[in-house]
Formats: structure tokens, sequence, C-alpha cells
């Protein structure tokens, strides 16, 4: 080196380092754009077109609480509220034989087995959305089982429970734009399901309206436990 | 849902009200005269008394420093030595947040804490070295940027560092004074703070190295090469893992009334696991000293009592507890594991100081050792420091479970995030 | 005109350049140094009454018999001593004092460029910025800045080739008041060809080294020896590059850390993302 002038061999840090403050700045927004999902070909196409059919074709009505073993629960007055199943539970399972209410003055807890449904020879658990005592059991779907999958958010109300602490039971709910995410999410599970069991082709066959009680068709013999999977109750 | 505009009086209520929860919180739980607090009492009382001293008749009047030897046990020990033992925090948030290996999740918030509060008193105790500590803002707001200089890189990136840390311990605080969506808001930064403080880790693991690589003649020549910073860099990995491993032991113990029932679960298997990567880290180590080793064609310098000593060094407090790890590891002997972290604490202790003090010099008739006030001090920056952290333990959701409403929040995070990973066609609601 | 008059003119001459203080502005500065040849100094000791004189230090003590019975290093207090050798029988005496080095390790190593090297030469301390870290201590080789450790607003103390005077055109205060030229003042360029022309001419009264012109990458203090520089405690394994060059390497790595550890570490965690959400989806519901 020349040692006759000076020379500062970290000139540049200075500028090196605001160089690199400003990448790491750009960075995050690189990231940002890189990390957008891209669509993977084939895939992705035959996805859209279910994900159209079925968005279409299971309904979470606003007003009403879902829980996550999918029951819903609507406030009616005070502390009263009414139970039933939802829409996807319903062309999920398909007609019931028989439904097992438990009596009125009975406690039920969330989270807990609420009730059974029997199919001809298995039998499928739905937990309780809240906690609280049986007040009233509707009648006529003890005596018409039908009207689970004519009217699940009307007709097909399962009882009447008057809940020991709402606020607490509400706060493990979902409603609005969380049961929407919660709605996505659970036809996510499906998808992966149908493609792993490469059902793909009886469901765009019907131009997207698959079959009542599907589960059955997804797994011919083992569709209780996937109904477990589904409905929380392993 | 409310007014987006608040008044300034909201802010002022809101402030008043969250100081008088803080200076309630100030109180001690628990008992106050405990023979642990009235040894560190009086050692932070000392402490306190010496430092006076210092600030109002210089350096040399507490300190055994010299012209010959102007960084003691203050550098030697607590900054350098305390932030390799800090290393746990940069490792596990890498193996955590990163690699996504949930098994150690439970016990990467009191990593993350230890790690903040070990970089802010060492670092902290370095103000304390400084001939004059209020110069020290010149190299921050610009007044005059030395970057030609490896000590104003180490400075920055501590400063950055304590920065991201409590970025990342923060949503703890957030939990603890009920501050929902702020907590929200911090967790979404967690990623992002996790990887620049990996980055920054790196630098000034091997930037403390870096800071002697000028004392080319000064330090012996076992202890002196150019690959200084790499070593100090892997030896803080192994360094910082043992530490986690021996506080966490201790604090298992200490804070068994608020360790929530998954640490505890877990904490065997943890601690097993620990030892896998401690082994690991330092098996390369190993090797890399002896890379060093034959690239400084060191051997000539084995035969005498700087020899001997380095070789101490590394087979007593290295090899040996990476043995240890590895036969702990396969027996699942936690107590053997416990035994290897002490040594390999040591052992991280012996190379910090060799460099920096003991090997410093190493040709002068006239050696520093510290004096006991240097020590005091010392032990009172560490006191003061445990003090802080049972304080934040006692109080914080770092050791308990986190509340439901933050659990909640995390779960709902999740699913909003594998919600938005597919197509952007949004899903329709049918209304009834 | 005699060699001694021609660099004291030519001193004066670079000297009297500085005023106006322009000479910062220029490019292509030369260095400045000094030589101090060991065969000419009688150990007067009049530089180090100067220098004290000159920085306002405390005057050095008279009883030089007394001093040369050890060697003195220099500290906050005396910015240059002089030692005492006996080599063969010859008494030689070394003038010690900051080497000012081309490439300094304490400029290098200040976070505050509070040490700093002017282009003119001089290493010189600015007392407004510095923290009292140390760092520069413990960088330099010859360990020649030195800590006021019983101050509650310490100074470090070293030699500044008096460059106050030389803005005002006038010598560094040692050079100037040396009784026999044993230190000159001048361009580094031109030291070192008298220092050679000195060597080759009177072979036999110097050792064929100019003792800073490639230690360290170069001082703009020079020294000329009768005898080997290793009796004269000089260190000879400081090797020829700057100290700077030492954290060359780790600094230049820096940046590139900076660059190259965040988008990996990004690019790790997206992949490791991925592969989660998969296994969610399969497995129950995403929590």
């Amino acid at each position: 080196m020349e040692s006759f002038y000076y020379v500062d061999i970290f000139e540049t840090k200075g500028i090196e380092y605001l160089l690199v403050i400003g990448y790491l700045i750009v960075l995050i927004f690189f990231w940002h754009v890189l990390s957008k999902p891209e669509p993977s070909l084939q895939r992705a196409e035959i996805f859209r077109q279910i994900r159209g059919a079925l968005s279409q074709w299971f309904s979470l009505p606003e007003g009403y609480y879902y829980h996550q073993g999918h029951a819903w629960v609507l406030p009616v007055e005070n502390n009263l509220v009414k139970v039933g199943i939802d829409d996807f539970t319903q062309k999920f399972l398909g007609k019931t034989d028989k439904i097992h209410l438990p009596a009125v003055g009975e406690k039920v807890k969330q989270g807990e087995k609420g009730w059974q449904l029997n199919f001809e020879n298995k039998n499928v658990d739905i937990l309780s959305p809240v906690s609280g005592k049986v007040v009233e059991i509707n009648n006529d779907i003890i005596n018409r089982p039908e009207l689970l999958n004519l009217g699940p958010y009307t007709d097909g109300w399962l009882m009447k429970v008057k809940t020991d602490r709402p606020k607490s039971v509400f706060k493990n709910l979902l409603t609005g734009k969380l049961a929407l995410s919660w709605g996505e999410n659970t036809i996510d599970m499906l998808q992966e399901k149908m493609s792993s069991t490469n059902e793909l082709g009886l469901v765009m066959q019907d131009g997207g309206l698959p079959v009542l009680g599907f589960a059955k068709i997804i797994s011919p013999d083992k569709w209780d436990v996937l109904a477990k999977e589904f409905l929380m109750t392993e | 849902m409310g007014t987006k505009r608040k008044s300034f009086s909201f802010f002022a209520s809101e402030f008043k009200k969250f100081f008088k929860f803080f200076l309630s919180e100030l109180k001690p739980k628990g008992k106050i005269l405990t023979p642990f607090n009235i040894i560190t009492g009086i050692i932070m009382l000392t402490g306190a008394i010496l430092l006076v001293i210092r600030f109002a008749f210089g350096l040399g009047t507490i300190t055994n420093l010299s012209q010959d030897y102007p960084w003691g046990l203050w550098i030697g020990f607590d900054v350098i030595t305390g932030v390799a033992f800090a290393g746990g925090a940069y490792v596990l948030t890498f193996i955590v947040y990163i690699m996504r290996v949930e098994k150690y999740h439970p016990i990467i918030r009191v990593t993350v804490l230890n790690g903040f509060l070990a970089y802010v008193f060492y670092a902290g105790a370095l103000l304390l070295d400084l001939g004059r500590p209020w110069n020290v803002i010149n190299p921050i707001i610009g007044n005059s940027f030395g970057v030609s200089s490896v000590l104003f890189l180490v400075a920055w990136h501590f400063l950055l560092y304590m920065l991201a840390e409590f970025i990342e311990f923060s949503p703890a605080a957030a939990e603890w004074l009920g501050w929902k969506k702020i907590r929200k808001v911090l967790t979404t930064l967690t990623l992002g703070t996790v990887i620049f403080g990996i980055t920054l880790s790196t630098l000034h693991q091997s930037g403390l190295g870096a800071l002697y690589l000028m004392a080319k003649s000064k330090i012996h020549p076992l202890w002196y090469t150019e690959f200084i910073p790499i070593l100090f860099f892997v030896s803080s990995i192994f360094a910082g893992l043992s530490m986690v491993i021996f506080e966490g032991s201790i604090s298992h113990k200490v804070f068994k009334h608020r360790i929530s029932h998954e640490i505890h679960k877990s904490h065997n298997d943890i601690v097993i696991g620990l030892s896998k990567i401690c082994a690991g880290a330092m098996f390369v180590y190993i090797f890399l000293k002896a890379l060093v080793f034959i690239h400084g064609k060191q051997w000539i310098y084995l035969n005498s009592g700087w020899g001997a000593w380095f070789l101490i060094e590394i087979i007593v407090f290295v090899l040996v507890p990476c043995f240890l790890f590895i036969k702990g590891y396969q027996s699942k002997k936690i107590n053997l594991i416990k035994i290897s972290a002490v040594l390999t604490l040591v052992g991280i202790i012996l190379n910090r100081l060799n460099v920096s003090v003991i090997a410093f010099k190493w040709y002068e008739a006239v050696r520093y050792y510290p004096t006991w006030m240097e020590i005091v001090v010392t032990l009172a920056v560490i006191s003061a420091e445990i003090w802080v952290f049972r304080w934040i333990v006692n109080r914080m959701p770092i050791l308990s479970d986190m509340p439901d409403w933050a659990k909640r929040q995390d779960q709902l995070g999740e699913i909003e995030i594998v919600t938005q990973k597919t197509e952007s066609s949004k899903w329709k609601v049918s209304i009834t | 005109m005699d060699r001694r008059n021609f660099l004291t003119t030519v001193g004066m001459a670079v000297g009297a350049t500085f005023i106006g203080g322009n000479a910062k502005a220029s490019e292509n500065v030369e260095m400045m140094g000094i030589l101090i040849d060991t065969t000419k100094c009688l150990g007067c000791r009049s530089c180090e009454y100067s220098c004290a004189e000159v920085n306002k230090l405390p005057e050095p003590s008279d009883d030089s018999d007394e001093l040369y019975k050890s060697l003195r290093k220099t500290s906050e207090n005396s910015w240059t001593v002089v030692n005492r050798f006996e080599v063969n029988g010859n008494e030689i005496f070394v003038k010690e004092q900051c080497m000012h080095c081309a490439q300094p390790a304490c400029a290098a190593a200040c976070l505050t460029k509070a040490m700093y090297k002017t282009k003119e030469g001089p290493v010189v301390w600015d007392g407004s910025k510095c923290m009292g870290c140390r760092f520069c201590m413990i960088s330099c080789p010859f360990d020649v800045p030195k800590f006021e450790y019983f101050s509650a607003n310490p100074k470090i103390s070293k030699c500044v080739m008096c460059w106050e005077r030389l803005e005002k055109g006038e010598l560094p205060a040692c050079a100037e008041n040396c009784p026999t030229e044993a230190v000159v003042f001048g361009k580094r360029s031109d030291l070192i060809h008298e220092a050679n022309r000195r060597i080759y001419s009177e072979s036999d009264s110097y050792v064929k080294h100019i003792y800073g012109e490639h230690e360290v990458g170069g001082t703009g203090v020079l020294y000329l020896s009768s005898v080997p520089f290793e009796k004269l405690k000089f260190r000879n394994d400081l090797g020829n590059d700057a100290y700077p060059e030492l954290t060359k390497e780790f600094l230049y790595a820096v940046p590139v850390i900076l660059t190259l550890f965040p988008a990996f570490l990004l690019a790790l965690s997206n992949s490791t993302k991925r592969e989660k959400s998969l296994t969610e989806s399969e497995g129950g519901n995403g929590h």
C-alpha cells in the first residue's frame, strides 16, 4: 500500500450500510409480492370448479352461532337458546333413521356429547354447542327425522336449552366473518379428503351438486370415522 | 365500533390507569426477607456505592485496569461472556419460528425474555465501563459514525437486537396488561423480528470475537487466529443452549408455582433435545478448532504451560461435555445433561476470559486480575437482572399459560392464514 | 546548502502550507513524518520538556540518572519519553511516542471518530466525541494511547505531532528543540530518502533498516539505529500489514451477511410453512 498518501479503506462503509437498510425494507415488500399464492396448474382449476359448486351449497345463515362440532345456537330470549345441527352436517350424513335427544331437565355441557343420530348400522354423536339445562325438545323431529334435512335451521331445530353462563358459552362460538372462515376451512378439509379418495369425477358429473349423505360416498364403510373427524367427536 | 378519533383526555386517562396499575405491581409478591433477597440486596447496595465512587473519581479507583490492560472483568466477563450466554434466544427462535419444530415452543418465551434481559443488563454493564458514558450518544445519533470500527457494529447491533427481542417478548406484556389489539399487531411482527434477530446475532456474536482481531500482537498465538469471529459464533450456539438448560432447571424449581402444565410436561423432553443440539454444535466446534490449529501451525506452542492450559480448556470443558451430552441424550439421564451444561458454561467463561484477559498480554510481567470491587459490581448486575426476571415471571405469562383470549387470537389467526392461501375468488354465502 | 539547512527549510516550507488550513481540501496531500536518528540522540531530554511545555503537561523530572535506570513508557502526562539502552558497551538513547501510522489501528478502532488520521499525517484525538471505551488502546500494536483512570472526565492522551502548531505553520516542539537534530520533521517521502542516504553513505554507522518504513503498513515516525532494533526493544513481530486490514474481511462480510441471511431465512420459513398447512388440512381442524 502506498504509504505516502492517506487512503481510507473503509470509506464506502457508511453508504453500504444505508444501502443494506434500504434493501431490508424493500425485501419486506418483495416477499409479500412473491408469497401471494400462485395457482398451480390443473389442480387449482379443478378445485376452483368444485369450490364454485360447493360454495353455493353449504349455507351458514347470519344471526346463528356455530360450534366447531357443526351444531348451531340461536338465542331466543334471556338465557334461552335454540339448538340444532347445521346444513353441512345434514348433507354430509344424509337422512337419519332415529334421533336420540337428552330428556327435558337433563344437563348438557359445551364441547361434550350432546345427542346421537342413528343410521342403519352406525351411530354418530354430535357435540353440544352450549352448556345448560334442556327445557324443551322438538317432538316433531322425533317422529319425522327427515325434518332435519328439509330445514336444518328452521323446522329441524332439536331442543331449547337454558344456558347457565351465557357470556362464557358464546365466547367459544363462531359467528359472522369468523364463521365464514371456519366454513372455508371445512371446505378445504373436504377437498383434501376428496382428492385423496379420487372422487372428483363424481362431483363434477353432477354439475356440482353432490349427493345427500356424501360421507358414505367418500368412504363407504368408514364414513362414521370420517364423520367423527369433521364433527370433532373422536 | 366506536369512534376512530380518540381524544387526548382519553389517552391521558388510559395512561394514568396503566401507571397506577404498574405502580401497584411493583409491590413484591411473596416473602421479602429470604436469604437470597438479603444477600443480593447487600451486593446490589455495595455495588451502587462503588459505582458512585467510580463515576466521581474515575475507573482506576475501583478496578485494576491499567494502561496495559484497558479491558478487564467487566468487558471480558459481563459483556463478552454474558452475551455468549444469551445466544439461546437466537438459536431457539430459529428452531421454533423458522424451522417450526413445535417441540421447543413451551420455553421460547422464557428464553427470549432471558435473552432480552441479558442484553439490557450486560450491554448496560458496558456503559459502566465507559470513560465518558454520556458520549455514547455520538455513534448512535449520527454525530459521528466510526464505520471502520468493529465496536461500532457491535454497539449498533446490540441496540437493534434489544429492540427486536423486546418486540418478540412484548406479546407477553400485552397479555399481562390486557391490550388485545396491540398484542395482535405485535404477533404479526414476530417473524420479521425473529429473522432480523438471528441475522443480528450472527453478526454480533462473531463481532465480539472480531474486536480482538487487531490485538494480534497481544494475544497468545494459541488463542489468536483470524477465525476468532467464527469460533465465537459457533460456541455461542452451545453456550446459549447450555444456559437455557441451566436456567431452566433452576427456574423449574424456583418458579414451580408459575409453571404451566405444558412446560412441566415437556421439560425433560426439551432438555434431552437441547442436549442433542449442543452435542452437535460442539462436535462442529471441535473440528473447527482443529482446522484453526493446523492453519495457524499452533502445535509448536503446545509444549508449555500455555499449551497445557489450552488443552485443558478444549478437552475438559468442550470434549468431555460433548461426550456427556451424547451419553445423556442416549440414556435420557437429565442429571448427566445438567452436569454437562455446567461444564460447558465454565468452558465458555474460560474461553472468553482467555481471549480477553488471561492470554491477553501474556508476556507481561505484571498481569491483570480483578479487584473484589469489580467482582461485586459484576455480581450486582447479575443480581439486578435476576430480580427483574423474577418480577416479570411472577406477573406475566412467561412460564404460565397464556390467557384464553390470547390463545384464541392465535388459533383464529392460523385459520385466517390457511384460508388466505387459496385463490382470491371469494367464498359466497347463501343466506336463507 | 548543507543537509541540515535543507531539511529545516523543507520542513518550514511545508509547515507554511498549513497556514490557512487549505491542506485538508486537496486530495494529494503528502503525509508528513518524523525521522528519529538514535545515533544522534544525546539523551538530553529537551524533547520531553518542550513537549510538556507546549501541551501543558506537568514538567518532567530533572533527575535523568534516576529515570534512566529503568525503561519508561509514555503515560497520560508524558507523551514522549527517552529511554537509555546499553548495547555492546555503548549508550543508545531512544525517543518513544506515537508512531502516527499510515493506517492507524486506533483510528480504525474508534467508533465515534474521536481518534482520526489527518491527511497530513498526525493521528489526532478529539475529546468532544470520545466515549472512553478504550478500544483504541486494545488495538494499538505499540500500546500508545493512555487513559486517565483517575478522572471523572477521562481523556485519552498521546502525542498528536503538535497538530495545532502545524496548523499555524510551526514545527512540532520536539523537532524544533532537538539540539542535535536527531528528531527531524518533514514529508515522509523526503525523510525516507534522507534515511536511505544516511544508511548507504555512512554504512558502518547504521543497521540497514528503517524501522517504520514498512512495519504495520508504514508509520509516520521512522527510526534509524546503529544496532539491531530488537536490542532497543522494538517489536519485530508486528508484520508489514496495516492493522485495519486485519478486520477488513470481517467488516466487508457484514453487509453481505445482512443481505443473504434475511433472504435465506425468509425462504426457509416459507418452505416450512407450506408443509405445515398441508398437513393441517389433511389432519384435523387447523389450529
